[in-house]
C-alpha cells in the first residue's frame, strides 16, 4: 500500500510537477539492497581467498538477490495491478546492474550513487511530449521492447563489473592489444 | 601532576576486568606489562576517561572524577593513542595532528606551535602535507604518537606503540618518548627490550591485580634461572606468572 | 575558522560538489528558459534543483555523518576535551556547506542571466533562493539524521530514499511543499520562512545532541529526545506553505497596454511588454464582430481574481505560464469570447445552442487563439473529445490557409450568424 503513495518532484514537464508513486523508488532499494550488503570488513582479507569464496559470494548475492525481488514482487502483485509487476521486474534489473557497477567502481557501500543519480535523472527529464522517453525503464509500459533491451545492457554491464577481477581485466587488456596489433606473420 | 587509582574496579557487562587496583602515576615512563586480557587496555581506557569506573576512584591531581563534566575538564592533560587507532586516509599528516589539537582543546595560537613541535619530536615534519593513506605502517605509528603529543598533555598512554615498527623505528620511538620531559607516561607493550630501555617503571597486570609495581631494576632481581627468558627481565616476567603458565 | 577549513577541506563528500554542479545547472537550463528576465520565475526556477539534489545530498550527508565509525575514529574522539556536540557541530557545519554549494552557484547563475535586464522585483528573486536554501538544509539534516543512526552505506541508501518519502509525505499532509514556479502573483511566505528557518536550527541542535555511535547515551532517552525533536521540527517545517498570494499592487505595480482590450501584466513580467503590444495590436485588429472586453488583467492584478467563476465575479484575466504565448493568448481568446458572445446576456439563449453551433464557436475560438499568438501549432496536449478537437482544427486550418483579409471574413461572419441564431437583435 505505501507503494501507491506518490512523491512530488520536479520534472521537465508543463506546470513543472510529476509525482512519482513509490514503488518505482521501493524497486530501487529492493534492488540496490543486497549489492550493499557485498560490504565486508574483512575486505582486504578475502582479496586473496580461494575460489570457494567468490563462488560463495555469488551464491550469497543471487540469493539476496532473489529472495529480497520475490519478497518484493510478492508484496506488489497484493497492492498493485500485475502489468505494473512486469514494469517492476524490468526495472529492478537496471537498478541491479547500475548497482553493481557504482559498487565496483566507488566500493560496496556506494553502490546507491549511481542508481540515485540516474532515479533523478530520470523523474525530472524522463518524460516529454505526453509519454515517457524510450529510456525511463522505471516507467514504460510493460511491453515497450527498447527499455527492456536498455535494463538487460545495464545488467549485463553490471555483471560484467563485477566479474572485471583485476586479474581479468589484466586479461582483457591484453587480448585487446593483440587483437589491435598487426599481424607480423609471413612478413619478410 | 599526579593520577592516583584508588580501589579501582573495572569490567565489562558481568565480568570484571580490573579488580581493585590502587596505584599512584607520577612523571616519568611506566611501562604496562601483562599477557592478553589482563587489563592493560582497560586500564588505559579508563585512564582516558572513555570508560567510567564501575568502583573506585581516578583522580588528577587530587581531583576525582565522577562525571562526564569533571572528566572533560582534564582531557586536554590526556593524550591517548589506542591500539588501533582510527584516521581519514586522504588527511594531511599536518591536518591531522591538527584535528587532535583542537580536539584536546588547544586555542589557534598554541595549536600550531604544538603541531610543529609533536612533528618535530616524531621527525614528520618533511612529511607534513603527505596523506595518512599513503604513509608506511611505521610512519604512520609515529603519527599516531604526534596524535597523542601534541600539545604536551601531561598524561600520555600509549597502547602497544611499538608494534610493527622495525628495530630502527623502535629506536626512532624510545628517542621520542624521552623527550617527553615532565609527562606521565603509561606505555601497555608486550615488548621487554622496550621496557628495559625507556621506563623507569613497571606495572606487572594479570587477572586484573598489579602482580608487580616498582622500579625496573627491582622487577629484575626477581627474574629466576631456571624460568624461560632470555634477559632477566624476561625470567622476571615469568617469574610472576601463575605456576602452570611459568612453563611453555 | 581555520578548524571549520580543516572539516571542510576532509570532508568526505567534497567530492560530490562537481558533480552535484553539472546536475544543478542541467536541472535549471536543459528544459526551458522562461524564466529568464522575470526575477520571481528565475528565483523559482534555480531552487526547484534543490528538491532533486536533496535525494543525493540527503545521501552525501549521511555518508559524512558516519564517517567517524566508518574510519574506526570513535575511541579518540570519546578522549576529546571538545564536546562532542561540538566536534559534530563543526562536521556538520562542513558538511552543510559543501553540500549547499551546488545550490548556491545555480542561484548565482541564474541570478546572472536575469541581471542582465534586472527587471523589477529582485526582492522575489532573494525570497525563492533563501527557499530553496531551506529545502537544502532540510535534505542536509535528514541525511545526517539517518547517517548517525544506520551509518554507511545502508545510511546513505536510506536517507537518499528517506527525501523522498519526506516529499511524499508533504504531498500527503498539505500538498504545496514542491515549488515549481514563481508566478507574479505569488510570493513566498515570509513567515513560513522564518519559521522553517527556525526548525532548522532547533533541528541542527537537536542533531548534534544525538548519542554518538556504539556509545552510552549521556543521559537517559538522550537518543529518543534528540530523534523525536529532530523529526517533530522537520514536520513543523515542512507543513507550513511556502508560498502566499501577493497584494494587488497600484500603479507602478503593474505595465498596462492601452487598446480596444487594455492589457495589464505584472511589472516584474516586463520582459512580456513587446509581446503584450504586439497582441494588443492584434485585438485591435479584429473585425467589429468581436467585441473584446476593455480590459483583461494578468491573474492577481484585481482583488476579485480567484473567485467562483460561476457567479461571473471574477473579471477577465490571464495567466503567462512559462512564457509561453499559449498560456495568454488562448485565455485572452476566451475572454473576448466570452465578451462577444455574452454568454450571460439575458438576451441570448445560449441554452438550446445546438452541438454543431457549439463547434462552429469552438473552432472560431481556435482561430482566435491562433490569430492572436501568431502561429497554428499549439504548444500544449489536450484530452477533449475528438469532435471539439477536430473543431478546433479546422480554425486553425483557416489561420494557416487563409489569407488575413479572407480569415476576418470568414471569423465574423461565424460570430455574426452564431448569434444571429440565438440572440435577440442588439
Amino acid at each position: 500500500m505505501l507503494g501507491t503513495f506518490e512523491a512530488p518532484l520536479p520534472a521537465a514537464v508543463e506546470e513543472g510537477q510529476a509525482r512519482i508513486p513509490i514503488w518505482r523508488l521501493l524497486t530501487m532499494a529492493v534492488a540496490v539492497l543486497p549489492v550493499l550488503a557485498l560490504h565486508s570488513p574483512l575486505a582486504e582479507l578475502e582479496a586473496v581467498a580461494t575460489r570457494r569464496f567468490r563462488h560463495g559470494q555469488r551464491i550469497y548475492l543471487a540469493a539476496t538477490v532473489l529472495g529480497s525481488a520475490l519478497v518484493f514482487l510478492g508484496g506488489a502483485a497484493i497492492a498493485l495491478h500485475p502489468l505494473v509487476l512486469l514494469i517492476i521486474a524490468r526495472s529492478w534489473l537496471a537498478w541491479f546492474g547500475l548497482a553493481l557497477i557504482a559498487g565496483v567502481l566507488l566500493g560496496w557501500r556506494l553502490a546507491w550513487t549511481l542508481p540515485v543519480l540516474v532515479a533523478v535523472i530520470l523523474f525530472y527529464w524522463g518524460f516529454a511530449a505526453g509519454e515517457y522517453r524510450w529510456w525511463e525503464f522505471s516507467a514504460r509500459p510493460p511491453d515497450d521492447v527498447a527499455s527492456l533491451l536498455l535494463s538487460l545492457a545495464l545488467l549485463c554491464a553490471g555483471l560484467i563489473a563485477y566479474r572485471a577481477t583485476p586479474w581479468r581485466r589484466r586479461t582483457w587488456r591484453r587480448w585487446r592489444g593483440r587483437s589491435l596489433r598487426p599481424d607480423r606473420s609471413g612478413m619478410s | 601532576m599526579n593520577v592516583v587509582l584508588d580501589d579501582l574496579l573495572q569490567g565489562y557487562a558481568g565480568n570484571t576486568v580490573i579488580n581493585r587496583l590502587s596505584l599512584t602515576l607520577r612523571p616519568g615512563v611506566t611501562a604496562l606489562l601483562g599477557p592478553n586480557g589482563a587489563g592493560k587496555t582497560t586500564l588505559l581506557r579508563t585512564l582516558a576517561t572513555t570508560l567510567p569506573p564501575r568502583a573506585g576512584t581516578v583522580s588528577f591531581d587530587g581531583v576525582v572524577l565522577e562525571d562526564e563534566r569533571s572528566a572533560r575538564r582534564v582531557r586536554n592533560d590526556v593524550g591517548y593513542l589506542p591500539q588501533e587507532f582510527g584516521f581519514d586516509p586522504r588527511m594531511s599528516v599536518a591536518d591531522f595532528v591538527t584535528y587532535a589539537a583542537w580536539l584536546r582543546g588547544l586555542d589557534a595560537p598554541d595549536r600550531d606551535r604544538s603541531v610543529s613541535e609533536a612533528l618535530e619530536l616524531v621527525d614528520l615534519v618533511d612529511r607534513r602535507r603527505m596523506r595518512m593513506g599513503k604513509l608506511s605502517g611505521g610512519m604512520r605509528r609515529r603519527a599516531g604518537i604526534a596524535w597523542a603529543i601534541v600539545g604536551r598533555p601531561r598524561l600520555v598512554l600509549l597502547d602497544e606503540p611499538t608494534v610493527g615498527l622495525d628495530p630502527r623505528q623502535r629506536l626512532q620511538f624510545r628517542r621520542i618518548i624521552g623527550g617527553l620531559d615532565g609527562s606521565i607516561v603509561l606505555l601497555s607493550t608486550h615488548l621487554i627490550d622496550d621496557v628495559a630501555a625507556i621506563c623507569d617503571r613497571v606495572i606487572v597486570l594479570h587477572g586484573g591485580v598489579a602482580k608487580f609495581d616498582g622500579p625496573v631494576a627491582e622487577l629484575e632481581s626477581l627474574g629466576r634461572e631456571d624460568l624461560p627468558g632470555h634477559s632477566a627481565l624476561e625470567r622476571a616476567y615469568m617469574h610472576l606468572l601463575p605456576a602452570e603458565e611459568q612453563q611453555l | 575558522m581555520r578548524i571549520f577549513w580543516l572539516h571542510v577541506r576532509n570532508s568526505p563528500v567534497r567530492w560530490t560538489v562537481p558533480v552535484l554542479v553539472a546536475l544543478d545547472l542541467a536541472i535549471l537550463f536543459l528544459r526551458t528558459q522562461y524564466w529568464v528576465g522575470v526575477w520571481p520565475e528565475t528565483g523559482a526556477a534555480a531552487q526547484v534543483p534543490a528538491y532533486l539534489l536533496g535525494v543525493l545530498v540527503a545521501g552525501a550527508a549521511a555518508w559524512a555523518a558516519a564517517a567517524p565509525v566508518r574510519r574506526g575514529m570513535q575511541e579518540q574522539l570519546s578522549v576529546a576535551k571538545v564536546h562532542p556536540a561540538g566536534v559534530d557541530g563543526y562536521r556538520l557545519a562542513a558538511t552543510t556547506a559543501i553540500l549547499t554549494v551546488p545550490y548556491l552557484i545555480g542561484q548565482m547563475v541564474a541570478f546572472a542571466v536575469t541581471a542582465r535586464t534586472f527587471p523589477p522585483g529582485v526582492l522575489l528573486w532573494f525570497a525563492y533562493a533563501l527557499l530553496g536554501l531551506s529545502v537544502t538544509f532540510l535534505s542536509v539534516s535528514l541525511g545526517w539524521l539517518l547517517g548517525r543512526f544506520f551509518g554507511g552505506g545502508f545510511g546513505a541508501m536510506t536517507a537518499a530514499l528517506g527525501w523522498l518519502f519526506v516529499l511524499a509525505l508533504t504531498n500527503f499532509l498539505t500538498g504545496d511543499f514542491v515549488v515549481v514556479t514563481g508566478r507574479p502573483y505569488l510570493a513566498v511566505d515570509a513567515f513560513t520562512l522564518a519559521v522553517r528557518f527556525g526548525c532548522l536550527v532547533l533541528m541542527a541542535v537537536a542533531l548534534l545532541w544525538l548519542p554518538e555511535s556504539g556509545r552510552r547515551s549521556r543521559w537517559p532517552g538522550q537518543g529518543l529526545v534528540s530523534v523525536a525533536s529532530a523529526a517533530a521540527l522537520m514536520m513543523l517545517a515542512v507543513v507550513t506553505p511556502p508560498v502566499t498570494n501577493r497584494p494587488v499592487p497600484e500603479g507602478e505595480g503593474r505595465i498596462c497596454i492601452s487598446g480596444r482590450t487594455t492589457l495589464c501584466i505584472w511589472q516584474e513580467q516586463e520582459k512580456y511588454r513587446p509581446l503584450m503590444a504586439t497582441l494588443s495590436g492584434r485585438i485591435d485588429g479584429l473585425p467589429t464582430a468581436f467585441t473584446p472586453p476593455p480590459e483583461v488583467r494578468e491573474f492577481g492584478l484585481d482583488a476579485r481574481h480567484g473567485l467562483d467563476e460561476r457567479l461571473g465575479v471574477s473579471p477577465p484575466h490571464f495567466y503567462i505560464l512559462e512564457g509561453s504565448p499559449w498560456s495568454y493568448g488562448g485565455m485572452i481568446s476566451t475572454e473576448i469570447m466570452s465578451s462577444t458572445f455574452a454568454w450571460r446576456d439575458p438576451a441570448c439563449d445560449w441554452g438550446r445552442m445546438s452541438d454543431a453551433d457549439q463547434l462552429r464557436s469552438d473552432a472560431v475560438l481556435a482561430w482566435l487563439e491562433a490569430y492572436l499568438v501568431g502561429d497554428v501549432t499549439p504548444d500544449y496536449s489536450t484530452d477533449a473529445p475528438s469532435a471539439m478537437q477536430q473543431a478546433w482544427a479546422s480554425g486553425r486550418r483557416v489561420a494557416a490557409e487563409r489569407p488575413l483579409p479572407e480569415q476576418f471574413d470568414w471569423a465574423a461572419g461565424e460570430v455574426i450568424s452564431i448569434r444571429g441564431e440565438y440572440c435577440a437583435k442588439r
